[in-house]
């Protein structure tokens, strides 16, 4: 007789019955039962990995949007406090040149030596060549 | 057979021809005015496609000290077979120049054993109040004036 058995006959009725239920009730995990819960947690990742590719989508949406609205305020004229373009022909006479920068100079002293030369840049770029000839 | 290698022999020294006639030169710009000047815009060009642009500097009055206004990114690029350049001044009158003076000088690099035949023409000349001077540009470089 096993030394254990002895020791279990010692323990009381009421735990050797328990013990004994939880034994006949032990799940054996078949390979069957393991691949499916592998494919179970397989689906799973999978689909936070899905989740997961929203907010990609909308960070590239958004950096999409912040793109667009750089290249149209670098092609559109800035504006005054009032609404109206400042790099534009301040002074009427047909064409955006120099003479508009000397006059945004003049008339508008709160804009920034940096607002000036944008605008004096924008005036002999060469893309506004044919605009200048 | 033949006449395929002379061609590609003629267009080899054709092209070691014309990397070794590459030349620079300096075209200094006159803007002449009776009445001071605060505000000045020119254009440049090569009517000989020879010319590439490769810097410019600032002329004689003490008011256009700075270097003026043109496209330096297609200058640094080598990109500028044309150039429109330009200043202003927020100084007085009385200091402003008039008479002929040296606005600009404009650095160019010409390719090719041509002649260039340069295209100049003043854009606007004002005063300090925004007045069109009757003024009258002019350049002086190594091949000759024009007016």
């Amino acid at each position: 007789m096993d030394p254990r058995d002895s020791d279990i006959e010692d323990l009381p009725q009421a735990l050797i019955d328990d013990l004994e239920a939880r034994d006949r009730g032990m799940t054996l995990l078949t390979a069957r039962v393991d691949r499916h819960i592998e494919a179970q947690a397989f689906a799973q990742f999978s689909a936070r990995r899905k989740r997961r590719r929203v907010p990609r989508a909308a960070w590239a949406a958004l950096a999409a949007s912040l793109l667009v609205a750089i290249l149209v305020l670098d092609r559109n004229p800035i504006d005054d406090d009032m609404g109206h373009e400042i790099y534009a022909d301040l002074d009427g006479s047909g064409r955006i040149d120099i003479a508009d920068v000397l006059h945004l100079a003049r008339q508008r002293e709160r804009l920034s030596q940096e607002e000036i030369n944008a605008f004096a840049m924008k005036v002999v770029s060469l893309s506004s060549w044919e605009k200048a000839s | 057979m033949r006449i395929l290698i002379a061609s590609l022999l003629l267009s080899l020294a054709s092209s070691v021809h014309a990397s070794e006639s590459t030349s620079f030169k300096t075209i200094d710009v006159y803007l002449d005015s009776e009445e001071p000047f605060a505000a000045w815009q020119f254009t440049l060009a090569d009517r000989n496609s020879l010319m590439r642009v490769v810097g410019v500097e600032n002329g004689e009055s003490p008011v256009f000290s700075a270097t003026p206004y043109y496209d330096r990114d297609a200058v640094a690029s080598g990109t500028a077979d044309r150039i429109i350049v330009a200043d202003f001044s927020l100084a007085q009158r009385e200091q402003l120049p008039s008479g002929r003076v040296r606005i600009a000088t404009v650095h160019v690099m010409l390719a090719g054993d041509g002649e260039p035949d340069f295209d100049l023409q003043l854009v606007t000349a004002t005063t300090e109040d925004g007045h069109i001077v009757d003024a009258v540009i002019s350049l002086e470089s190594d091949t000759g004036s024009t007016r």
